[in-house]
């Protein structure tokens, strides 16, 4: 099944083209802004490099987040408007979940994947192996530590990690473990909704914030 | 001349309605609307009293694929018999147009068909033609949330500013009148209801911009004297009531005033000729007293008035499609990397010349 991993929720603009046996082609470019212009050339680029048709593409894996809000919708947008016409399944997946998969590659460790959501918070999630035994959440840094602490880890991962007294040890998401990973999904489980961090700024009149 | 139909697929996202629509041109040059779905976001942003940027994003984003496949639907066209795809590029709340356009990106990617990157304001301008013949050249007065603009449209893609909001656009002023009201979001409406049973003439408010030699608008200071009001008086249903009334009688004398200054300019203007045609286009275009104020004004400068169905003339993705046809026909298509842009202005030079409103980084909004 070829299928497009896309990502595009932190700094990084990130494509890649898979089939189960294989890396067909990908590409990850530190651009920090302006994913909105890059990321579909970027598609356009892998495909005709490896003469595939888009027609040819049969699911699309996205990073739903945490991150960036406008920029996790850019991927999230584009996939859903490539899967229209054939109305082929679109998978999302969150950043925590592809780190905790490319630190653990067997899965058979637990794995605390820990994401720094600026204003003091971090977003986290935990895994045994392949199972999701804590959904992301967000919550303040100590608490946080507190939760973590308590739950136990074999390894840690993601820019949160540095208030762990632990280097980051994977620096962006991979966009081909992306597509590997969603072969296990379905839309169902793993809709292609974005994964927002905390709710929209905005204040009720007489200054009572959402 | 063609001589196969063009049917364009148009997305709209700029705002608070995220909008599809299906148009097709047929080889006599006939243009139907096949389709037409608009989603309001009304209830999302209703206990803030306007629209919150980032809560019009979040919508756009859920439900956008929903309302394009469901616009092909009632179409019943598959994607393959597209011609093209439009979506609005820009101006607007940016988070929305990312939304839309790269939904648009995906699509002409997964289809092959090219992409047409539409301006929101060039939409608005153009939309008068999706229900009525309407010749270039036309004075064209957009009166919205997000504008307030006259604009001289001799043709696709060539439009002369001649007057534009300094600050708030006319919408605004109904939306923050609703608001220091407590009347509900959205506030014309709310504000047309209540000034139905006030005295226009009952509180004094300022005409900005009276009797200047331009045909610029300002709509801040008559908000805040609207709030000063408000503040001064017995906060009654009578009192609320009154200054409805009188700040709706603002608006309309000063859209009075500053459009028939633009009609001496479109006129003087060799290039237009009688019949003068006036077009109005916008979400406040749907209040009846500004409906009747441009109708007398029409009367006495000898203008025909034209104003679109209330459907074309809110945003819609129709008038998109409009505009992507009519581009499509032209060849002029977009780049995959095209940019969402949260400024754009019709008329570029004079904006940048002379920019009528917004500075800075993201450039002049009009």
């Amino acid at each position: 099944m070829i299928t497009l991993g896309l990502d595009t929720s932190g700094a990084w603009c990130s494509a890649a083209i898979v089939d189960e046996a294989r890396l067909i082609a990908s590409c990850t470019e530190k651009i920090g802004r302006g994913h909105a212009e890059r990321l579909a050339p970027m598609v356009n680029d892998l495909l005709s490099l490896e003469n595939i048709k888009a027609q040819e593409i049969q699911r699309v894996a996205v990073c739903t987040g945490p991150g960036s809000f406008t920029g996790l919708r850019v991927a999230l947008a584009f996939a859903r408007g490539f899967a229209l016409p054939r109305k082929i399944p679109v998978i999302g997946l969150s950043a925590l979940e592809v780190l905790a998969a490319q630190i653990d590659p067997h899965q058979d460790k637990r794995v605390v994947s820990v994401m720094d959501v600026r204003r003091g918070q971090l977003c986290w999630a935990a895994y045994d192996g392949r199972a999701e035994i804590q959904t992301p959440v967000t919550m303040t840094i100590p608490d946080a530590k507190t939760n973590i602490k308590k739950l136990g880890y074999d390894r840690l991962v993601g820019d949160g990690a540095t208030y762990f007294d632990q280097e980051n040890s994977i620096s962006h998401i991979s966009p081909s473990a992306l597509a590997w990973i969603s072969m296990d999904h379905n839309p169902q489980s793993r809709p292609a909704n974005p994964l927002y961090s905390r709710p929209p700024d905005a204040k009720l009149p007489g200054g009572i914030s959402l | 001349m063609q001589d196969m139909p063009i049917t364009i697929l148009g997305i709209e996202s700029s705002c608070d309605e995220t909008a599809a629509a299906v148009l097709r041109r047929n080889a006599n040059g006939d243009t139907k609307v096949l389709s037409s779905i608009i989603a309001s976001q009304d209830e999302e942003h209703r206990p803030y009293g306007g629209v919150v940027p980032e809560i019009a994003a979040r919508a756009h984003m859920q439900k956008v694929d929903s309302i394009i496949d469901q616009a092909m639907k009632d179409a019943s066209i598959d994607y393959d018999a597209l011609s093209g795809i439009a979506a609005t590029s820009g101006p607007g709340l940016i988070g929305g147009v990312i939304a839309g356009l790269l939904s648009a990106k995906g699509l002409a990617m997964a289809t092959g068909k090219p992409l047409i990157a539409v301006n929101h304001l060039e939409g608005h301008a153009l939309s008068p033609r999706l229900s009525a013949p309407c010749p270039f050249p036309y004075l064209l007065l957009l009166v919205s949330g997000g504008h307030t603009q006259l604009l001289a449209v001799k043709g696709l893609g060539d439009y002369e500013r001649l007057g534009s909001t300094v600050d708030d656009a006319a919408g605004e002023a109904f939306d923050k009148t609703a608001r220091v009201m407590t009347l509900g979001f959205p506030g014309g409406p709310a504000v047309e209801r209540l000034a139905a049973n006030g005295n226009p003439h009952a509180i004094k408010l300022p005409r900005p911009f009276r009797g200047k030699d331009h045909a610029n608008f300002s709509f801040a200071g008559l908000k805040t004297a609207v709030a000063r009001a408000f503040e001064a008086s017995d906060k009654s249903d009578a009192a609320k009531a009154d200054i409805a009334a009188s700040f709706q009688q603002a608006v309309c004398d000063v859209i009075f005033e500053r459009t028939s200054k633009a009609m001496d300019m479109f006129t003087s203007d060799s290039s237009s000729q009688a019949p003068y045609r006036f077009v109005v286009a916008g979400g406040v275009a749907a209040n009846k007293a500004i409906r009747e104020t441009l109708d007398t004004l029409c009367a006495q400068k000898g203008f025909t008035l034209t104003a679109p169905p209330m459907k074309y003339c809110t945003d819609n993705a129709a008038m998109i499609a409009l505009a992507g046809i009519e581009h499509y026909i032209k060849g002029n298509f977009a780049a995959l990397d095209v940019k969402a842009r949260p400024r754009w202005p019709l008329d570029d030079k004079a904006a940048a010349a002379n920019p009528a409103s917004g500075f800075g980084k993201k450039g002049p909004k009009s």
